[in-house]
């Protein structure tokens, strides 16, 4: 078109069209106003009886259901989820159980050699649990320091949710690489994004929660005792270990806290025997591709099988899920509802004994051979059915003799790992003390994870830690620093 | 009811009655012939013009209209295959007048008549700017058409059904026009004669990957048409649901005139034709004299060990072993192992059709008993229909419809799944694990018989795959009511009201110690799981149109009304294990151990007003425009009403007296149309919502407690897709020959995204956001010929043709690309939905020793796009030859191409036979495995399927019938006898196809899946056969 355009003609045409649409639109919405008053006046409005509203929980029985649901987000996280959980991903993970099935990445996490992290891997899971753990523990904390009323239950209510947001920073400190966001969502729905934390730093935030919990729980009560093992367990983590174990010596030694496990809803079954059930995971099983490890996964694990060692009770259960190699199930976790001993008194003596070691102090020997003086007692406090636990494995000892100390600081230190790693066995201590001895204490990763022929073909990889998922860089403070995944190989 | 609504319906009924209306009538009748031939033409419609009122002819080609008002009305016949014709007829009062018609063949027939679903509006296809497809079922022969998803296969453009799996009553996924929403079911909506339908598929407890779906209990025979409306361009007046186009089913009606009955009964068989592969072993042998089995029957691999020390034919390229021998069996098709056997369908129905001059019926009902080729996959089932309209007096008519169906269904576990006995089969044994007469293991002999249980791949022989099976228990029926009011000449109002109601008992019982299952699952105490659901969808529409001649050659139409749906759905869910041994209890309450229970609830309502005007000159020239607005229980709370606009033009050219129509050309018709519609968001994404999760605390005490539920985002809106489309229909060679092509272009904004949140934020996983865009083109063509119709012989062809093209045009600032299909497929922007993504491998045997090693490998560093997941063209050709009137042959074939599909049956069995010490695939074992075969594997451990993604491009032979038709002197002696035809057909006959695993066109996921196109252990397609006896009464 040429020549300037007429403006009162452009609006004209202009006001035309709208008005014509407009009419349309008053009549459609004119319909709409007939029918909602031929109906009811909430036409649109629908029943939902199956969601509980955040309108719901500003009250004290609804800081109560808050408090248990964020006990239930941890159990799930750390030892739930239908399988794959913070304890069962540590067990394959690492020496103590051998995949036996056919999801790939199961094998690929068994393998330590996990997918690329924009492919999605069986830890992915974990780490969002673990996150919404520490979420919920926030918001039930808040709630229950508002609503409930008895002093005594509040503050170990303060104190439980306190610990429990420290143990899912301890766990993800533990299991994912560095560079681990603590991001927040408050009461409004406003979001703060986390930037990439190193594991040192998400340790000192766990240590927070632990004395925060610490001041709120009374001494001496399950909160306090909880608290003083998970800082405990921080601190040894960070290297601080004369630090862990002044954290620890007020717990007494018969102390346990448990996850406890249902046999109805999935989620919250035991992962070990859900898995094991349907013959996914076994304790070292013979390896056709490497004979020489045979009794020790990837050469370097521990004889959880060969060893005949009462607190590690085992038993045959035939062919695997995908029929490759025999399943050696865990005797201890033998129901869906047997529950996890997860924080202990044993791994209070425990953390003593290696700072005890660490600092030249002959008691490290003594603290171990008063444990395994007392292995049945000790076992039966932990596992609550340890004794038909015990009888009905193929194991065979039910006494453990005392050890002797091999002489050299390097093998007393890993006499005492292989200590821990009996006494603690699938309670998802594993993957933290073996990046441990890698991180604090010098060892090649090659000569404490499962190295070599793996048994469904192929090599281990040399992954050391799990991968924070893709969706995290919808994290822009993630994303900045880590566009291509964190580094799973470094500990 | 609200007061208001009462007293509406009593006016409305008053008025209805009023005797006054109903003087000065008369009667019209008359019959259809083909011009050509002069047969009569059964089926035809005749309607009064500018009125609500028709009629079908009869077999005979006969129709009689009754209450016409006296004085002359305008009559216009028209079938699909004709031109149409129109005369002006005078009847007097009380007298009946005559009317013949002689309709001339065409390919092209612009004036065949469907009912919009909203509106109520009659609308000729000549009308429309939009290219809808019409399938008559009186035009195919249904001996090869066992379901519903079969009427819809391969024959017309734009539609595409995918996944069909070859179990009995399996669901099918189905696209029109592409895939627009990422998040959202791409799903078409449905209608029976105007009441929306489920086409939710069922699968609660689930048996690994297929599933049921109720599409199939709609009974081919039933159906009169079926109308495929494709796109947003002609569904606007649809609204918040429209966007994935809709399909309106109309079942028969009944025809004025004495009672006509049609029976048929159905017998077939299925089988497995397909080809699978063997199982290998390839070993070195170390004592050639000892035994194949041990005495415990394993593998003797001591005197034959496999190649191990990192792997079997790679393991031969490091010099670990040499292969002397290989061992090879084909667990799937040996007798003794075989989970086949031969299915059986059988089919009988019986309909009535007729009534008076008021009131017309058509009742049928059939009875279906069928098992697969696994045979305790079965389906027994029972429809029933019954349709009444009622011509209540020359301004009203109403209209009844219901349909019914009972259905027993077991679905046999499959894909992915351990007691699929599919995967059982495929990961068998390299050799028959036997033992004979006195329970030594054997291998082969006449003894020889009793399979082992290492036979199979997850050591769940067939007896045990058959104690796990799913049982499905079906009420569905839908009830519909239509009526037509014309108060005035130019006034019509229009309402319906329907309610589709699925009832379902999904349910899985193993009794204590019926299988050899104890010890591992179940514990061998037997489990039961049960599902009880309820459907709930209702339909509600009214209308009122006015018709205006603004001038004697201008024909306005205006519409105006108000629609309503609602989608409700419940369920109780209960499992729990232990039952009482012996006692064959098949009750949750009945279980003594781990027992849960849970209930699912979900409501969604969408309320709409609109209008539509439409004006047409000359019966050739036809503008129309249409608003729709919707307001919907799932919009977030900050978003009101949505608009949904539409246009389009249609100009019948060759009409147009001045046109100049070259010689072959005998019609022309150029179409244009654009609009709007949505796809709404689904119950609770709009809302921030925790759940409740039992919980175990320390005490070891269970305590109700919160888990997060949702993260809503209150601004949720609908995704709204925008679509234009240009075409033009021609008549060629005196109607000898059809074309209808189009252009389609959709785009689809505010397309919902899954957005991931960060894990760390600790809420839910991700949040519906309206952010992305989507892209869908293509060209439609169709052509029907009828190049040969002489004396005694006549020859029909029909080619359909479409091609996609898909594009994610954005996704949102800064998300990622979305990953599904366990990371091997990905939403990426650029790129088609759903598109397979890998690293790409190369390799070269450099050693020249014909076995690849990791070595010889080379990876690239990041994923590259391979290809569609949808298919970018399909063509399907039909063919109809007539021989002396009585011996009729059909042919289907279809086609669909520029698509990958991963074969990930053939991945699966490498990788987890690779990981066992007696048996493999033929990339581990088989010593002439090629290096391609031998490449992709290792590359697969390496991290890339690429390998495995495979062009999926095939050409099936989808159906054959012969119909012999008895001669009227053959059944002259049976008075009551008026027609009977036999037919015998095949379905799915061959494939052509470069793809290497089971079939091309199935699907893990079934239906269920929105882009994931894996087969993984699925249940081919099968051939069926069948015989149909048809009488006519």
């Amino acid at each position: 078109m040429t020549g300037p355009k007429d403006p009162l003609m452009a609006h004209s045409t202009n006001r035309t069209r709208r008005t014509g649409f407009a009419a349309a639109r008053a009549a459609v919405t004119g319909a709409l106003v007939l029918l909602a008053a031929a109906g009811c006046k909430d036409i649109l409005q629908v029943d939902d009886p199956g969601a509980i509203l955040p309108g719901a929980l500003p009250n004290e029985l609804g800081a109560r259901t808050a408090v248990t649901g964020a006990i239930g987000e941890f159990n799930r996280a750390y030892s739930g989820s239908g399988g794959d959980a913070f304890l069962s991903n540590n067990a394959n993970f690492t020496d103590e159980l051998m995949d036996s099935e056919t999801f790939p990445t199961r094998t690929a996490t068994d393998k330590r050699d996990q997918f690329p992290f924009d492919q999605g891997n069986t830890t992915d899971g974990t780490y969002s649990r673990l996150h919404r753990a520490r979420h919920l523990a926030v918001i039930a904390r808040d709630l229950a320091a508002q609503f409930i009323t008895d002093p005594e239950e509040q503050s170990a209510d303060v104190a439980l949710m306190n610990a429990i947001e420290g143990f899912s920073d301890v766990a993800l400190a533990e299991a994912f690489c560095s560079g681990i966001p603590l991001s927040s969502v408050d009461a409004s729905g406003a979001v703060t994004f986390g930037a990439p934390l190193t594991t040192d730093q998400v340790l000192d935030s766990a240590i927070v929660y632990f004395d925060l919990a610490l001041a709120a729980a009374t001494p001496g009560s399950d909160e306090a005792n909880l608290a003083s093992v998970g800082k405990g367990r921080a601190l040894l983590d960070k290297g601080d270990v004369a630090g862990a174990a002044a954290a620890v010596a007020s717990v007494p030694t018969e102390f346990v806290f448990r996850i406890g496990h249902s046999d109805t809803d999935g989620s919250e079954n035991n992962p070990i025997f859900s898995l094991q059930l349907n013959g996914r995971y076994t304790i070292v099983a013979d390896n056709p591709d490497n004979p020489a490890a045979n009794d020790n996964e990837g050469v370097n694990g521990q004889p959880f099988r060969a060893a005949n060692d009462p607190r590690v009770p085992w038993k045959d259960i035939g062919p695997g899920f995908d029929a490759s190699i025999e399943v050696f199930s865990d005797e201890l976790y033998n129901s869906l509802s047997e529950p996890v001993p997860f924080a202990t008194g044993v791994e209070a003596r425990l953390i003593q004994a290696e700072a005890a070691q660490q600092a030249s102090d002959a008691s490290w020997l003594t603290i171990l051979n008063d444990l395994r003086d007392d292995v049945g007692t000790l076992m039966a406090g932990m596992y609550p059915n340890y004794e038909d636990q015990l009888a009905g494995s193929d194991v065979t000892n039910t006494t453990l003799g005392p050890l002797s100390d091999p002489g050299t600081p390097a093998a007393q230190l890993d006499l005492i790992f292989s200590e821990r790693a009996f006494w603690m066995f699938i309670t998802g201590h594993r993957l933290g003390d073996l990046r441990r001895l890698v991180r604090n204490y010098g060892r090649a990763q090659n000569t404490v994870f499962p190295d070599g022929p793996y048994h469904k073909g192929g090599e281990y990889g040399n992954d050391v830690a799990w991968p924070i998922p893709q969706e995290e860089q919808n994290n822009p403070l993630w994303v900045a620093e880590f566009p291509n995944g964190c580094d799973v190989d470094t500990p | 009811m609200h007061s208001g609504v009462r007293r509406l319906a009593a006016a409305l009924f008053a008025l209805a009655v009023l005797p006054a209306w109903a003087a000065a009538q008369g009667t019209i009748t008359g019959k259809v012939t083909d011009r050509s031939n002069q047969q009569p033409v059964p089926n035809a419609q005749v309607l009064i013009v500018g009125t609500t009122r028709g009629t079908l002819t009869d077999d005979q080609g006969q129709f009689r209209i009754t209450g016409v008002p006296a004085g002359t009305v305008q009559l216009r016949a028209l079938r699909v295959g004709y031109a149409s014709a129109e005369q002006n007829v005078t009847v007097a009062s009380g007298q009946t007048a005559t009317a013949d018609f002689a309709l001339a063949p065409s390919a092209l027939t612009l004036d065949v008549v469907t009912v919009n679903a909203i509106t109520g509006q009659q609308e000729r296809r000549r009308e429309a700017g939009t290219n809808t497809s019409l399938i008559n079922t009186d035009s195919l022969n249904l001996a090869p058409i066992h379901t519903f998803a079969d009427v819809l296969t391969a024959r017309t453009t734009g539609i595409n059904l995918q996944g069909m799996a070859g179990s009995v009553g399996t669901a099918q996924r189905i696209r029109i026009r592409g895939a627009n929403s990422l998040s959202l079911s791409n799903e078409p909506l449905f209608y029976v004669d105007g009441v929306q339908i489920s086409n939710a598929i069922n699968a609660n407890s689930g048996v690994g990957g297929q599933e049921v779906t109720r599409l199939n209990d709609i009974a081919p025979e039933d159906i009169e048409n079926v109308e495929v409306i494709k796109g947003p361009a002609a569904t606007a007046i649809y609204g918040s649901a429209g966007a994935n186009g809709v399909i309106l089913i109309t079942t028969k009606r009944g025809k004025t005139g004495k009672a006509r009955y049609n029976a048929f009964v159905e017998y077939g068989n299925s089988e497995d034709r397909n080809q699978y592969p063997s199982n290998f072993f390839a070993f070195q042998e170390n004592d050639g004299g000892a035994p194949l089995l041990n005495p415990s029957g394993s593998l003797n691999t001591t005197a034959r060990p496999r190649c191990v020390n990192g792997g079997r034919n790679v393991s031969v390229a490091r010099g670990g072993c040499t292969q002397n021998g290989v061992l090879e069996f084909e667990t799937i098709r040996d007798l003794r192992t075989s989970p086949f056997s031969v299915g059986e369908r059988a089919k009988y129905g019986l309909s009535v059709a007729g009534g008076g001059d008021q009131v017309t019926y058509f009742l049928s009902g059939d009875l279906t008993r069928e098992s697969g080729v696994i045979d305790y996959n079965t389906n027994d089932q029972i429809n029933v229909r019954a349709n009444v309209a009622a011509q209540v007096n020359d301004k009203l008519n109403l209209t009844a419809t219901m349909g019914y169906t009972n259905a027993d269904q077991v679905l046999n576990s499959n894909d992915n799944n351990v007691f699929s006995p599919i995967i059982n089969g495929i990961l068998g044994g390299p050799v028959f694990f036997g033992l004979d007469a006195d329970g030594n293991p054997c291998t082969e002999g006449p003894t020889c018989l009793t399979p082992q249980l290492r036979n199979f791949g997850f050591s769940e022989t067939n007896e045990n795959d058959r104690a796990l099976v799913e049982k499905f228990n079906v009420n569905h029926l839908t009830l519909g009511g239509t009526g037509n009011y014309q108060p005035l000449s130019w006034l019509t109002l229009n309402g319906n009201v329907g309610v589709d109601l699925t009832d379902v008992h999904d349910q899985q019982t193993v009794q204590p110690f019926a299988t050899n299952l104890g010890g591992t699952f179940f514990g061998g105490n037997g489990f039961r799981d049960s599902d009880r659901s309820n459907n709930f969808l209702y339909t509600g529409n009214a209308s009122a149109t006015a018709r205006f001649n603004l001038t004697p050659e201008i024909v306005s139409t205006t519409t105006g009304g108000a629609s309503y749906q609602r989608a409700r759905f419940e369920s109780t869910f209960c499992e729990g294990t232990t039952l009482v041994p012996g006692a064959n209890t098949r009750s949750c309450s009945l279980t003594s151990a781990q027992f849960s229970v849970a209930e699912g609830f979900s409501d969604n309502i969408t309320v709409g007003g609109f209008v539509r005007e439409q004006v047409g000159w000359k019966d050739r020239l036809f503008v129309a425009g249409s608003l729709r607005g919707d307001d919907n229980s799932a919009f977030g709370a900050d978003i009101g009403v949505q608009y949904y606009p539409s246009a389009n033009i249609s100009w019948v050219l060759g009409d147009e007296p001045w046109f100049p129509k070259p010689g072959f050309m005998n019609d022309l018709r150029l179409r244009a149309a654009w609009g709007q519609a949505g796809l709404r968001p689904n119950f609770r994404q709009a809302l921030d919502f925790f759940n409740s999760n039992p919980v175990v605390l320390p005490s070891g005490e269970e305590a109700p407690g919160i888990t997060i539920g949702g993260s809503g985002n209150p601004n949720l809106k609908a995704e709204r897709t925008t679509e234009y489309e240009l075409g033009m229909d021609m008549g060629l060679f005196n109607g000898r020959a059809g074309v209808d092509f189009t252009f389609y272009h959709k785009r689809s904004e505010d397309a919902l995204i899954n957005v991931p949140l960060p894990p760390s934020l600790g809420v839910a996983g991700s949040q519906l956001q309206n952010l992305g865009s989507i892209r869908n083109q293509g060209i439609e063509l169709g052509v029907n010929a009828t190049p040969i119709d002489i004396r005694n012989f006549t020859a029909s062809f029909r080619v359909s043709a479409t091609t996609l093209a898909n594009e994610i045009e954005t996704l949102g600032a800064d998300i990622p690309p979305i990953v599904i299909n366990r990371g091997e497929q990905q939403h990426r922007v650029s790129n088609p939905a759903g598109a397979f993504w890998q690293r790409p491998f190369t390799f070269e045997d450099t050693n020249g020793d014909g076995k690849i090693d990791v070595n010889e490998i080379t990876l690239g560093d990041t994923v590259v796009f391979l290809g569609n997941a949808l298919p970018g063209h399909t063509i399907s050709l039909s063919a109809d030859f007539t021989l002396f009137k009585y011996v009729s042959v059909s042919t289907l074939f279809d086609e669909r191409g520029n698509f990958l599909q991963e074969n990930g049956t053939e991945q699966f069995r490498c990788q987890t036979g690779f990981a066992r010490a007696d048996r493999g695939c033929p990339a581990t074992d088989d010593p002439n495995a090629s290096l391609f075969d031998q490449a992709r594997f290792l590359a697969s451990l390496l991290g890339t399927q690429a390998g495995y993604i495979e062009d999926a491009d095939f050409w099936k032979w989808r159906e054959l019938s012969v119909t012999f038709r008895l001669p009227p002197s053959w059944t002259r002696g049976i008075s009551a006898l008026q027609g009977a035809s036999l037919t015998v057909a095949g379905r799915n006959l061959k494939t052509w196809t470069d793809y290497d695993g089971l079939d091309p066109e199935i699907n893990e996921q079934g239906a269920s899946s929105n882009f994931n196109q894996n087969e993984f252990n699925t249940q081919p397609q099968v051939r069926t056969l069948t015989a149909r006896l048809n009488l006519t009464f």
